[in-house]
């Protein structure tokens, strides 16, 4: 009892100026005491409520050949309630075996407050949120404890993780921290998709720059308030050419960054579009491969999103308890999952790497639990799950992995995957074994996967255990010394375990593959930064396949 | 579980405008006044970057588009329409989102065959192509090659399409030994052509002005504790139209709207939600009420809601007599003729090859092109549309307009029904079997940010011959229910305020006592035309209602919904001059049913 007394008191005395700091942090704390207070006379009071707000300006700009197609900025504050009914050991969010999850969305959605610090428009809009989610967490929660008797549980895991309160509060940015100089990005980007024209081939290209600042905020009825700010911006390319046959190949290549001032210079990404144009023309006249099983190389670019799907979906926390998901790791801790000498580390406290801004980054995750550095495999024994506040039978507390889209209810999620070799090879070695490979299995040629767009994985039993990685760019290498040979429409397939078996070795390179990852707790940003990997065998599909049609006239400057 | 390279956040409005780009679609909406001028020429000059590329790639595509094997076009037209739309939402005095957005919706219009026998009008089942053309989005911008390309790329794909459409039916047409003669209606109708240019000066709203307004009429909802949700958003949407084909016209004008909508929600103490919200349309931010007005109106709404949440609860189906005043009476008019499938719009029937190769045309069991020269309505009523009217009693008419989507000027008083008995329906350039020409009625209909074109009302006026006072209607509606042996009888009266959408209070009257008691929790089950083929008495006065109308869109027939920004601009801009109370035989109502489970809230308003 003393000791409660006396961390309320030491939490009292450091939050109040943050409370005090910032006005709308101060109309959010009113109203959720306010909340509590009243919902303390009910019969099935809540024992834990949260709020997030997530107030998000945005900019966003696109051209298309030497056009402005798309220009808007936007700001929108957004709150995400969280109320939860019966206790840290039995609560509203109870999963029993055999019974499927709760809904991982707010009961109104996405509900948005008013811009501005007005404290009565802003609580009666938080007021109707939480009534609703209070009544559906107390409807809930009663049903389950009906249904309690039923299941003989064996193993008592918490439903909620008991974690100490935290404050931590980031000034706001100055204004100029969001500003642009957008005439001269329109300009820029405009100039990036003028490289395109007059060639009746090429059937999308698109260039798009945005810039997002995300104020997040985070108060709980333990007393963690937290103010952090988010922010990144992005150069994106989209284009795709007709290949000589008529399917059509996509190439991309995007930029991140924090603030627009650290992306690669002007004369960088033309010369990067150049580039880029020049393997588009290579790719219209490549091989349409075959379906193919044998050796590859996985880029670093491309083993950080294969790493991210078939690994970085399996260790996350919340999915191992839950029947319904197909539990890959659930029981292989402390045995030996990669090949030795692999660590798999998911380290959000990391901004940069080789000077690379990283958007999977956070202080704290939206469950107000800081972000901690979690070494998932070490020498290819599996360590630990990515936990959010939703233990596991062997994890009881949050790694700080708790994330969602602004709307959502946070599951434990990936920041930035780090995938790291203690025996690394050179490319040359990596390329030696793949020949090597190729000959023992009796193949003409082995795979490299240069770059891709993106991937997926499905991870839940009642549906086939496979990923599938979209590469963009392809090579054939072949075992007799003929020079690479770039090809075309070849998806990666496999199922997960097969995969993690047949990984040999790692390169001594590592890089950065940024993306938004979309899982039942919406888009988050995240990064997997990887060697490239030698696999032992992968297996390719054909890509889907559209047949297109050049326009009967010119473009109308060609006429 | 997926991850990309491309944050799926920030494509949205992208995906949007390639999907619809693909559609072939024509243009149209109603623009009011200002001034003609028919020397092009001379007036085009900061519209010659659009108006140019316009006609230069549609000189180019209608002279050397062909797909070899097929016909080359005879038709093309383009439709650009220039948008700026401003939208503002505040609750309790707070600016909920503040936000503008420039951008041009376009349809391209190809026809391959000639206004005999084309492709359209024809459905047949299209092989399953898995062919990719690609498509560029309209620039924001006035760029000249810009929107060239977007067109060039648009009217390749829409002629390919097209193309192998003529010739699927011409085709089956061969196959089954049929002759052009056979076919009974022509596929497209001929039209004058039309250089209309209308200059505008761009509307000159203030944004700040704007959200302070939103900001204040919000605010006075802060006294009413009862409130649980509110809010007032007010949106404008600017647009300039621009319409060039290939038989010559020329066309450009103006097509603004402006609302405003405050909302507020309560609930009774048996968990019944009760919301209301009064829309103000006009075309000019300027003609909206002000702020002061507004909230005057804002608090009648309020204290109406306080009022219904005591109000009686319907207990049982009511079946019998109900007279309808003002915007009831207009909103019963508008559901009538032009939200049911069977309505005043003209039916075209399209030709079809069934899987036994049978050629025929579809049947519209619902269209009302049957029944041309019969009795459709009491022969009392008279409607006929009068698109060029601008005023009525000094009001302005909201739904007036000079030219349509499809460059075809209106025809100015188009007599649709005569003592009851059905003589045309509105059409655009497809003809239906009754309705060969076109009089000028393909409009613009706003929705979701885009302007669709769809056959619809501009002014359309419901005369009556016998004129009766409305407190002799009274009268008669309990005299009507004390026949039917009814303890009360119905009255439906919109709230004293202004604006176009606004609450209908429902009224019963007791037959012995002429005692009003104000009702909630139940809702109105639709009519059939039929109702108003028995006996419906009007008043003697006439009372113009101005509303967006969302043309064969089932809806409410008296208590419309309110929408909130933009939304509120949803529809087609209409105006009905309609008597201001109608008595009809019957009308139908049923309670709504009670929760079971309580839906008062659990916690206080914070607003006190």
């Amino acid at each position: 009892m003393k000791s409660k007394l006396v961390l309320f008191i030491v939490v009292a005395v450091i939050f109040q100026p943050i409370i005090g700091q910032d006005s709308l942090m101060t109309i959010l704390s009113k109203e959720m005491e306010r909340e509590m207070k009243e919902l303390s006379q009910q019969e099935n009071p809540p024992y834990y409520i949260d709020y997030r707000v997530d107030d998000i300006k945005s900019l966003g700009l696109h051209a298309s050949f030497g056009s402005l197609i798309q220009e808007n900025e936007d700001r929108a504050r957004v709150i995400t309630v969280n109320v939860k009914v019966g206790d840290y050991n039995f609560d509203n969010t109870h999963e029993f075996k055999g019974e499927f999850s709760q809904p991982y969305q707010n009961a109104l959605g996405t509900v948005r407050i008013p811009l501005e610090d007005n404290p009565e428009a802003i609580s009666q809009i938080i007021w109707r949120a939480v009534d609703q989610n209070y009544k559906n967490a107390s409807s809930n929660f009663t049903a389950l404890k009906n249904r309690k008797n039923r299941y003989n549980e064996q193993d008592v895991i918490l439903d909620f993780s008991k974690e100490y309160p935290v404050e931590y509060f980031e000034p706001v940015y100055p204004d100029e921290t969001f500003k642009i100089d957008k005439d001269d990005w329109i300009k820029r980007l405009k100039e990036y998709t003028t490289l395109f024209q007059g060639d009746s081939t090429i059937f999308h290209c698109e260039a798009a720059l945005s810039f997002v600042y995300d104020r997040k905020y985070f108060l709980s009825t333990e007393n963690s308030h937290i103010i952090q700010n988010s922010i990144y911006c992005q150069v994106q390319f989209m284009v795709s050419i007709r290949h000589n046959k008529g399917t059509l190949l996509p190439l991309n290549k995007s930029y991140t960054a924090f603030h627009p001032a650290d992306l690669p210079k002007h004369e960088v990404i033309i010369q990067d579009i150049k580039n880029l144009y020049q393997t588009l023309k290579k790719l219209q006249t490549s091989e349409l491969a075959e379906p193919y099983a044998g050796p590859a190389i996985l880029s670093p670019e491309a083993s950080g999103v294969f790493f991210h799907e078939i690994f970085g979906h399996r260790i996350e926390g919340h999915r191992l308890e839950n029947i319904s998901d197909g539990q890959t790791f659930k029981d292989k801790l402390n045995t030996k999952v990669l090949p030795k000498g692999f660590n798999v580390i998911s380290d959000p406290t990391l901004q940069q790497f080789n000077d690379q801004d990283l958007i999977g980054y956070y202080k704290y995750d939206d469950q107000g639990i800081e972000g901690k550095k979690v070494q998932v495999v070490e020498d290819g024994i599996l360590k630990h799950f990515l936990m959010s506040r939703r233990p596991t039978k062997e994890f009881s507390s949050s790694t700080g992995h708790g994330r969602a889209q602004a709307g959502f209810l946070p599951v434990s999620r990936q920041s930035n995957l780090i995938i790291e070799s203690a025996n690394p090879l050179s490319d040359e070695d990596l390329r030696k074994m793949l020949i090597k490979a190729c000959k023992k299995q009796d193949k003409e040629f082995g795979y490299y996967f240069k770059s891709v767009v993106g991937g997926l994985t499905i991870t839940d039993r009642y549906n086939t255990n496979v990923f599938n990685i979209t590469p963009t760019k392809v090579y054939k290498i072949y075992v007799d010394g003929r020079p690479d040979e770039l090809v075309s429409g070849v998806e990666l397939i496999g199922t997960p375990l097969t995969m993690f078996s047949n990984i040999e070795a790692a390169g001594n390179v590592k890089k950065v593959f940024t993306g938004f990852c979309g899982a039942e707790s919406g888009h988050i940003p995240v990064t997997a930064i990887s060697p490239a990997l030698f696999v032992r065998k992968i297996e390719t599909q054909k890509s889907p396949e559209y047949d297109s049609k050049i326009p009967l006239l010119n473009e109308p400057e060609y006429e | 579980m997926n991850l990309n390279m491309n944050n799926p956040n920030t494509n949205i409005k992208i995906s949007r405008m390639f999907i619809f780009s693909y559609y072939k679609r024509l243009i149209l909406q109603s623009l009011f006044t200002l001034y003609f001028c028919f020397s092009l020429n001379a007036h085009i000059t900061q519209d010659s970057v659009i108006l140019s590329a316009m006609k230069d790639e549609l000189n180019r595509n209608i002279n050397d588009l062909s797909l070899p094997g097929y016909d080359k076009p005879f038709y093309i037209a383009y439709t650009i329409v220039d948008v700026q739309n401003f939208e503002v939402n505040a609750t309790l005095g707070a600016l909920l989102s503040s936000d503008d957005d420039r951008y041009k919706d376009w349809h391209v219009r190809v026809m391959v065959g000639d206004y005999d026998l084309n492709d359209e009008n024809y459905s047949y089942t299209k092989p399953q192509e898995a062919i990719f053309r690609p498509s560029i989005q309209m620039p924001a911008e006035d760029d000249y090659l810009g929107i060239r390309r977007s067109l060039w790329l648009t009217t390749n794909n829409v002629y390919h399409s097209a193309a192998q459409t003529y010739k699927s039916k011409v085709d089956l047409i061969k196959h089954k030994q049929l002759n052009k003669s056979d076919l009974e209606i022509p596929d497209f109708s001929k039209a004058p052509v039309e250089n209309i240019y209308i200059n505008s000066p761009m509307l000159r709203y203030n944004k700040h002005d704007l959200e302070q307004k939103a900001r204040s009429i919000s605010a006075v909802l802060k006294k009413y504790a009862e409130i649980h949700a509110s809010g007032a958003s007010l949106s404008v949407v600017e647009s300039v139209v621009y319409f060039v084909n290939s038989e010559g016209s020329v066309v450009r004008y103006p097509l603004s709207l402006a609302s405003v909508t405050v909302y507020a929600e309560t609930m009774a103490e048996d968990g019944e939600t009760i919301k209301h919200g009064i829309t103000y349309v006009e075309n000019d931010p300027d003609k909206l009420p002000s702020a002061d007005s507004i909230i005057e109106d804002t608090k009648i709404l309020a204290e109406n809601l306080i009022e219904l949440r005591n109000a009686v609860r319907l207990e049982e189906n009511y079946s019998g007599p109900v007279l309808l005043q003002n915007e009831a009476a207009a909103g019963l008019f508008e559901n009538l003729f032009f939200n049911k499938s069977e309505n005043l719009i003209a039916s075209r029937e399209s030709l079809q090859s069934s899987s036994q190769m049978n050629v025929y045309y579809s049947q519209n069991d619902f269209s009302l092109e049957s029944k041309i020269d019969k009795l459709v309505i009491a022969k009392n009523l008279s409607v006929i549309s009068k698109p060029g009217l601008k005023k009525y009693n000094e009001i302005p008419l909201l739904g007036s307009f000079i030219i349509d989507a499809e460059g075809v000027i209106p025809q100015k008083n188009l007599i649709l029904i005569e003592k009851g008995v059905l003589k045309t329906l509105l059409n655009g350039r497809t003809p239906s079997r009754n309705v060969p020409e076109s009089n000028g009625h393909n409009r613009f209909s706003y929705s979701e940010g885009n302007f669709i074109k769809q056959v619809g009302p501009g002014v359309i006026k419901v005369e009556n011959t016998e004129g009766i006072a409305f407190e002799q209607l009274k009268k008669s509606l309990i005299e009507q229910g004390k026949e039917e042996g009814l303890t009360e009888v119905i009255l439906i009266k919109p709230l004293n305020v202004g604006g176009s959408v606004k609450p209908m209070n429902i009224y019963s009257i007791a037959v012995k006592t002429g005692e009003e008691h104000l009702l909630r929790g139940l809702k109105i089950i639709p009519a059939e035309l039929s109702v108003l083929k028995r006996n419906v008495a009007c008043s003697d006065n006439y009372f113009v209602s101005n509303v967006m109308v969302k043309v064969s869109y089932p809806s409410d027939m008296i208590q419309r919904n309110y929408l909130t920004g933009s939304l509120g601009l949803e529809g087609m801009p209409a105006s009905f001059i309609v008597p201001d109370a109608v008595l009809i035989d019957e009308m139908n109502f049923s309670p709504i049913r009670k929760s079971l489970t309580s839906l008062t809230p659990t916690i206080s308003n914070p607003v006190k």
